[in-house]
């Protein structure tokens, strides 16, 4: 049932948050475009947020108009990361019209010619108290039910467009993040043998051990550990093998991302039940991007995780016959 | 819901909700949030129907809602616990024998109750690595929180929960939710410190490994893992068994991948045996059942 008073208040306060956070967005590119209209007519506006850098992409296409104009127009907004313009015609850079200061940037319109029309593109980092979360709304399936194939679902989409429709010409966020956290300890763990298990824990008693008589006695169980395994790497090379697989690069071969979604990253999952295992992770999280503009406000795709072939490839690390205890 | 009109605002007649207009063509984002349901299981639809001036459309959306469903199977009553020192192998008679008959993931704790009997502890000695490690983690830290002063107060909290012993009640999952979610933004919305992060981690890792430690590692990181989607929180830990009969109460705290709470299930007191006095490990006093443990239990004879 539909609590419809709770829903309303609700979403009255998200759209209250969501303005909030496209005041935090627009801000400085109001300020820029406040500077630029005493001495240009400003043909069209818009922002990138380029969400990986934390950066907008303030992007005003002018004219400079005619008639008497300033000399210097500052711009004493923060120092931006990049300041770029290019005339519209043959897209040439302009850049003797900047002045980079100490506390911004200036810009000299006699520099640029009366009858074109150019583009000023400004970098600034993002307000440290932007809420990118207060404007797009980021969901994704934390785990997958058993006997599904493992397809984690993502979706995004702008909360209250209108939102950003209103305070300025375009908002576009560029490379939104979505991390989903894949867990493998299960799978790692399942096809790990008792053997090797054992093998493991005489491997680990035998570095320890002092006695001569008792280290003879472990060195001779656990070359029969290994013995029994077979032909082929010894106790430490197989870890370090199985460590390979959680490289980025190694295990981005697992994975494939669809429809609006682009994979970026896989890293070891980072959060609070990776700690005790440093090294060993129980989840890798996966970093995909999508964007989201205005004219595509809504973005829907999947994370595919290849367990089988995750799967294969630890026992053929182990050298095993996984036989039918990989499904899940 | 998302991207509805203010200006035409919602209704609804039981439970149906009507939009009468958005604010963008496009989409319409509805979030909705599951009740604790007592089923493990099942499968919700929600009806769409979209009226236009001339035609209607209907549509339905399906969603799996799952979570873990944690069953006791058996507690013994007598566990005899044998310790061979020239081995250093363990042996139990007898387990305490859990399912998880769900399909979320299941996070773990296992407490003792009150007194001496019932003491579930850091193994002695064992420890010296992870707590290396965690000093050495919370120095590097440090430095970040030099770094980025906004984040000084969720990488204190980290620090302090990591140490911590967790019940996974209302009042620990709420602080370990709130760790998370604001670990998780920080870690989003910044790539350095992302990295920087990830690296403080390995290299604290790294300064203190030994090949003995990388193996015990695996070992615990696989005794950490149940089958049938279990994660022990506590698997390092050990129970201090004084030697000789031990009544011990144990008290099971269960929690899942979104942090919900569920109610801790408290065993019935179980009498350990043991002939000296040791430390048993908390993984070893639990058998998992299911379809996966059957397998790997056939596979380990073959």
């Amino acid at each position: 049932v539909v609590d419809i008073e709770t829903a309303a208040t609700l979403t009255s306060a998200a759209i209250a948050n969501a303005e909030k956070a496209a005041q935090s967005v627009v801000r400085v590119a109001e300020k820029v475009s406040e500077a630029l209209k005493g001495s240009f007519k400003i043909h069209s506006e818009e922002i990138t947020v380029r969400c990986p850098e934390s950066v907008e992409v303030v992007s005003i296409a002018l004219e400079v108009k005619a008639g008497l104009i300033d000399p210097k127009i500052r711009f004493p907004f923060g120092v931006p990361h990049r300041v770029k313009l290019r005339s519209l015609t043959g897209l040439q850079s302009a850049s003797q019209a900047i002045v980079p200061t100490a506390d911004g940037f200036e810009l000299k319109p006699r520099e640029m010619a009366t009858d074109q029309i150019y583009i000023l593109d400004v970098e600034y980092e993002l307000e440290e108290s932007h809420d990118v979360d207060a404007l797009v709304e980021r969901t994704s399936a934390r785990e997958v039910p058993k006997g599904h194939n493992s397809e984690f679902w993502m979706q995004a989409a702008l909360k209250h467009p209108k939102v950003l429709k209103t305070k300025y010409g375009r908002v576009d966020f560029r490379d939104l993040d979505f991390s989903v956290d894949v867990g493998i300890s299960e799978q790692v763990g399942m096809v790990i043998p008792g053997s090797f298990r054992h093998e493991l824990d005489l491997a680990a008693q035998l570095i320890v051990e002092r006695n001569p008589h008792a280290k003879f006695q472990l060195g001779r169980r656990h070359a029969l550990a290994m013995k029994s395994r077979g032909k082929g790497l010894d106790t430490a090379q197989l870890l370090g093998e199985l460590q390979d697989l959680f490289l980025p690069a190694t295990f981005a071969n697992f994975l494939e991302v669809t429809d609006d979604f682009h994979y970026s990253n896989c890293y070891r999952g980072a959060d609070f039940y990776e700690i005790p295992f440093p090294t060993w992770p129980r989840n890798m999280r996966v970093l995909s991007r999508t964007d989201l503009t205005l004219d595509h406000p809504a973005s829907s795709g999947f994370l595919r995780y290849k367990k089988q072939d995750f799967l294969q490839r630890v026992a053929k690390v182990l050298k095993l016959d996984l036989g039918d205890v990989s499904k899940e | 819901v998302y991207n509805a009109s203010p200006a035409a605002p919602e209704t609804t007649v039981g439970s149906r909700l009507s939009i009468r207009a958005v604010e963008v063509p496009g989409y319409l984002g509805v979030l909705f949030h599951a009740k604790f349901l007592p089923e493990s299981r099942k499968r919700a639809a929600v009806k769409f129907r979209l009226l236009r001036s001339d035609q209607t459309e209907e549509f339905v959306k399906e969603v799996e809602l799952f979570r873990p469903e944690l069953r006791v199977l058996d507690v013994p009553e007598v566990v005899k616990f044998d310790y061979d020192s020239n081995a250093r192998s363990y042996r139990l008679d007898s387990k305490v024998r859990l399912e998880n008959a769900g399909d979320g993931t299941a996070v773990l704790a296992i407490s003792g109750g009150p007194g001496e009997d019932n003491q579930i502890v850091d193994p002695s000695g064992a420890g010296d690595f992870q707590k290396r490690f965690l000093d050495d983690l919370g120095l590097k830290l440090t430095d970040l929180k030099d770094r980025w002063p906004q984040h000084s107060a969720t990488l204190d909290d980290l620090i302090r929960t990591t140490r911590a012993k967790h019940t996974f009640d209302e009042e620990d999952l709420s602080d370990i939710r709130s760790i998370s979610v604001r670990l998780e933004r920080a870690l989003s919305e910044d790539e350095v410190f992302l990295g920087r992060f990830v690296a403080a981690i390995v290299t604290s890792y790294m300064k203190h490994i030994q090949l003995v430690t990388e193996l015990r590692s695996f070992m615990d990181y696989l005794s950490a893992v149940g089958p049938g989607r279990v994660l022990l929180w506590n698997a390092l830990q050990v129970l201090r068994h004084r030697g000789g009969e031990q009544t011990v109460n144990l008290t099971l705290h269960v929690t899942d991948l979104a942090r919900n709470h569920y109610d801790p299930i408290q065993l019935r007191p179980i009498k350990i045996v043991c002939a000296s006095e040791c430390e048993i490990p908390v993984h070893l006093l639990i058998d998992w059942a299911g379809p996966q443990a059957m397998a790997r239990g056939r596979r380990s004879r073959g």
